[in-house]
């Protein structure tokens, strides 16, 4: 069954078949849980987030109609997932004392942890960075994120935010000018400390 | 030729399909030129911040598995759902160790317009919930519950602090009971004479 086309998987779910919908999971797991991970850089909330994205994607699949790819429906919730999850984490942490794990700081996962003298180095211009990229509106995030970290096509991307590809490609423009002028920003106060 | 458009960088940026044109032009406009400098510092920029994805062990997702959680999940509102109706009703619901027990207590009281009426608006509120359930959201689920919450305190307070902890008790083991009190429930509802004994 593992050849068999998302599509036909996602009929043969439909009608309750088991298998079928596991080999989806097995075909998409990895993709979405790294995807979340883009947006949230914790692991112990992408798997767990992944988890309830694909709960939805069961508990919703039989109102599934095929009018967009399978994938593209599935990336489209984990977006949107992406996103409540930042915005109630951004309320929490307004509403928190607690300001330790301030948004856009790269917790390091255990991990990452055996290569910190090399992030130790780029740290800093990293951190504004991710500042910057933290700071986007949404839908430019998802745009650096799908097509700069997930290689997605454009035609992809479209497709799951619902949107023209020349409106994506605009909103991929708009972020990366803000994250170039940041870069020039910071190279340049280095120099002038030189 | 004007100067390119935003989709036009992207499209050199990225390496997507183009016209020639596009290139000639980038080739002598310094403006452009300098324009898409610019993009590609932010190119670099998002690829420096690109957060590695450390090696994850995947959790086991299954079929069966989700059939359960949504099963208990379904059942263990349907039961809270129908409990809390056949409370607001007349029944006094009472819990134990061993599960709980009902018996009807507005029947000995005299029925007022009021609370006729009142009965009238939350078994409609109820039985909307109940039939449009598969659609909500547990968020959704738990606004409606909330609403409810707030109207039955301002009508029958005295369920609060019992049914509030109660919910919270409901295991697996009674959401099959609760589902044949949900069945006892549509019946109800469709018998007539509950509302003539009430009058």
């Amino acid at each position: 069954m593992e050849h068999l086309l998302d599509q036909e998987l996602v009929k043969r779910a439909q009608a309750g078949e088991n298998q079928a919908f596991d080999i989806l999971v097995q075909r998409y797991q990895q993709k979405v849980t790294h995807l979340v991970y883009r947006y949230v850089r914790d692991s112990d909330v992408a798997l767990d987030l992944a988890q309830d994205i694909f709960f939805k994607i069961f508990r919703n699949l039989v109102k599934f109609k095929g009018e967009s790819k399978f994938s593209s429906w599935l990336f489209r919730i984990a977006v949107n997932d992406c996103i409540d999850h930042i915005r109630r984490k951004k309320v929490r942490k307004e509403q928190s004392l607690d300001q330790f794990q301030e948004f856009g700081f790269d917790v390091p996962d255990p991990d990452e942890r055996h290569d910190l003298t090399a992030q130790f180095e780029a740290a800093e211009e990293r951190k504004h960075i991710r500042d910057a990229l933290a700071d986007l509106p949404e839908n430019q995030r998802s745009v650096v994120i799908m097509k700069v970290y997930q290689d997605m096509t454009f035609d992809q991307i479209a497709e799951v935010l619902e949107e023209p590809v020349s409106t994506i490609k605009s909103r991929l423009y708009k972020a990366l000018n803000v994250l170039g002028s940041t870069i020039r920003r910071d190279q340049f106060i280095e120099r002038g400390k030189i | 030729m004007n100067h390119l458009r935003e989709d036009q960088f992207i499209d050199v940026l990225m390496g997507e399909p183009r016209s020639a044109s596009v290139d000639m032009h980038l080739a002598e406009c310094t403006a452009c030129q300098n324009n898409m400098q610019g993009l590609q510092d932010g190119l670099r920029a998002a690829r420096i911040a690109e957060p590695r994805v450390p090696t994850m062990p995947l959790l086991p997702i299954r079929f069966a598995k989700f059939k359960r959680q949504s099963m208990m999940t379904r059942l263990a509102w349907l039961g809270a759902a129908a409990m809390l109706f056949l409370s607001l009703l007349g029944f006094r619901v009472e819990f134990s160790d061993q599960g709980f027990s009902m018996a009807f207590s507005l029947w000995q009281q005299p029925a007022t317009t009021q609370n006729e009426e009142r009965i009238r608006e939350l078994e409609t509120t109820l039985a909307i919930a109940l039939d449009e359930m598969h659609n909500m959201t547990q968020q959704q689920i738990n606004m409606g519950l909330a609403a409810f919450y707030a109207e039955r305190d301002q009508e029958i307070g005295s369920f609060q602090a019992v049914m509030a902890n109660k919910f919270q008790e409901l295991s697996f083991d009674q959401a099959e009971n609760a589902v044949t009190l949900k069945q006892e429930f549509e019946d109800l509802l469709r018998k007539d004479d509950v509302r003539g004994k009430l009058q």
